[in-house]
């Protein structure tokens, strides 16, 4: 795990934002633990309390479940609910500053659409 | 708590004692018995060489009493130190240097006591009055050690030669007076007589005493971290 | 429950000299601090006055109310590793650990006898036998093992190498978990240590100037970049520590909230500086 301090968010917040892209690229399968906030505290040596407010940040959103006595675990479906909530904020996240940046390129509605078919059509992109 | 911070700093006290004592008596026996040795092989006189061994428990006993003195002169700093390192308030510190002494100075004596019993028959007065001499020095050792630990480097020099020099002068000046050189003193032959009488001597003794204790723990309670 | 330490209104005067201007703060138990200052700006002389070691000319340092000066209870219950050294030169580091035990009772020998090895050290050495480097590490060992609700870390990473510091956290942080307790961590390595600190006090000209969480504090750190005229608008009357030119653009850092009410410009750039240059820019000689 890497973490920026001179980015804009939070420690905590890129401590949930990086066990959610595990969680959702397979790093850590559904149903299977999570390392402890004791583990990963001792291993990037950050404070419990940040990590454990990272942590609840993805209890929060019904990714991780604390089971008593036993730890955290990815829960079931987790995937899933990333997937959605991504799909959500896709617009915010990626189509918004594509638009900007191609509006400072002066590239034309017409010219992204055949930006996109040959994206499609390029082998080299997996989707 | 207290108590127990209390005993460590007099068993540590009584083990760093123990070590000095230890490199002290050894090299100062060993000395002794290589200079006798030395005669012994030079001389080849057996008898001799035996009576002089006899001087080897009051060369130890001068030791021991060298040593007392010099341990309480010279340890405040260094025991404030390691106590204050482990949250042992200087009220213990006090509590265990002064019964550490109040020991020591025990243990010390009765071993010069013993060492006496070989030459002389034991006097229960001169005893007594070796015990009070004993006690006096090493509360005085302690009083002017804990009185340096206060001082920096440069304050220790400045008080090293002056108070001496201060000290010298006014015996200095009170011999003087008793022996008629200043005349406003002698003039008062009452003044004489309270100099020399007994009873002066011991409320002299106790006065000093409190002094030099209250002396003792007053500088013990001000010791602080130096900066030099 | 553990008790708070508080400093308060703590002088300290050296004759006419003002080394701590009215120092007052609040410790909480089980805590993890950063003590941040320059070279000179009173550190030391706080946490000697902390743990009793020198007195204040002004002010106390009180646990639960109490005064902790000449206090054995209170005292058993902080702990000062300084970067000077005060035991004995001849003293052997097993004999530091048996000083902690009997002062302050329940010495994690367990831990300690561990640390040895991850310092690789062993503890017949002399500490007059020590380099700089182990000396600091076994100082370190003496305060992660010692029973005391109030660690105080001056320069605790002197002389450490790398893998040193990096064991240093990661036991620091273990120990945290296993007995927590607070901890306060003076030292100038700012960048390593600011994932580690809960709050922040930094101190400047003889005061302390912050006394915050972490993460408000750096929440509040804002870089905004931008075309000169733009970045002032927006950053006007708001507090500027310190501002850069490179070609047109201004890049200006701020330490506040940021006015909601404010449109940001497209071309102005809003991120975030780290702990180790706010405290730069707040220590320069800058006001705040």
């Amino acid at each position: 795990m890497n973490f920026n301090f001179n980015d804009s968010t939070p420690l905590y917040q890129q401590i949930a934002d990086q066990l959610e892209e595990m969680i959702f690229s397979g790093g850590f399968d559904e149903g299977s633990q999570v390392p402890s906030t004791t583990q990963l505290s001792q291993q990037l040596h950050i404070n419990p309390a940040t990590v454990l407010k990272g942590m609840n940040i993805l209890v929060n959103k019904d990714l991780l479940e604390k089971r008593r006595g036993l730890g955290m675990f990815v829960k079931k479906g987790a995937q899933q609910k990333i997937m959605e909530q991504r799909k959500e904020s896709f617009y915010n996240d990626y189509v918004k500053s594509l638009l900007v940046e191609a509006g400072k390129l002066g590239i034309t509605k017409q010219h992204l659409l055949d930006l996109i078919e040959r994206g499609e059509n390029d082998g080299s992109i997996n989707s | 708590m207290e108590n127990q911070k209390r005993n460590l700093v007099i068993s540590t006290m009584f083990q760093q004692a123990g070590h000095a004592t230890g490199i002290a008596l050894g090299w100062g026996l060993g000395i002794a018995l290589i200079t006798y040795l030395l005669g012994l092989i030079i001389s080849h006189n057996l008898e001799s060489f035996l009576v002089s061994l006899q001087a080897l428990p009051s060369i130890a006993s001068s030791i021991l009493n060298v040593l007392l003195m010099a341990l309480f002169l010279v340890t405040p700093y260094t025991d404030f130190k390691w106590a204050i390192q482990n949250g042992i308030s200087r009220k213990t510190l006090w509590q265990g240097r002064i019964l550490s002494l109040f020991l020591m100075t025990l243990v010390v004596w009765f071993i010069a006591q013993l060492v006496g019993l070989m030459n002389t028959p034991f006097d229960l007065v001169s005893a007594w009055h070796s015990l009070l001499s004993y006690f006096s020095l090493s509360l005085t050792m302690m009083a002017i050690g804990n009185g340096f630990a206060l001082l920096n480097r440069r304050w220790k020099w400045i008080v090293g030669i002056g108070l001496p020099m201060a000290c010298l002068v006014l015996l200095m000046m009170l011999a003087y007076s008793l022996v008629g050189l200043i005349p406003a003193l002698s003039a008062s032959g009452v003044f004489k007589s309270i100099i020399i009488s007994n009873v002066t001597g011991w409320v002299i003794l106790v006065i000093y005493l409190i002094i030099v204790y209250a002396l003792a723990r007053f500088f013990n309670n001000k010791i602080q971290l130096r900066r030099d | 429950m553990m008790d708070q330490l508080i400093v308060k209104n703590i002088v300290k005067k050296y004759h006419r000299q003002t080394v701590l201007d009215n120092i007052s703060f609040t410790l909480e138990p089980a805590k993890i601090y950063g003590l941040l200052g320059r070279n000179g700006a009173g550190k030391t002389t706080l946490l000697n006055i902390m743990s009793n070691r020198i007195f204040p000319t002004n002010g106390e340092v009180q646990i639960g109310n109490e005064d902790v000066n000449n206090n054995d209870d209170l005292l058993s219950k902080i702990f000062l590793m300084s970067e000077v050294n005060l035991y004995p030169r001849h003293m052997k580091i097993s004999q530091t650990f048996d000083l902690a035990d009997a002062a302050y009772n329940n010495f994690d020998y367990d831990l300690a006898n561990r640390l040895l090895k991850v310092f690789g050290l062993n503890d017949r050495m002399k500490i007059t036998n020590l380099s700089t480097g182990q000396r600091t590490a076994s100082k370190l060992i003496v305060a992660l093992a010692v029973n005391a609700d109030y660690i105080l870390l001056d320069e605790p990473i002197l002389g450490l190498d790398a893998n040193h510091r990096d064991s240093f956290y990661k036991e620091l942080v273990k120990t945290y978990q296993e007995r927590p307790r607070t901890f306060i961590l003076s030292t100038h390595l700012i960048e390593e240590i600011q994932q580690l600190v809960e709050h922040v006090l930094i101190m400047d000209q003889h005061r302390i100037i912050i006394n915050e969480d972490t993460e408000g504090l750096l929440a509040k750190a804002y870089a905004i970049s931008g075309p000169e005229k733009m970045v002032d608008e927006y950053t006007a009357g708001l507090k500027v520590l310190k501002t850069e030119m490179m070609g047109n653009i201004k890049t200006a850092y701020l330490l506040d909230r940021l006015d909601e009410q404010r449109v940001i410009p497209d071309q102005v750039k809003i991120g975030h500086y780290d702990l180790q240059h706010l405290f730069i820019y707040l220590t320069n000689g800058g006001e705040y």
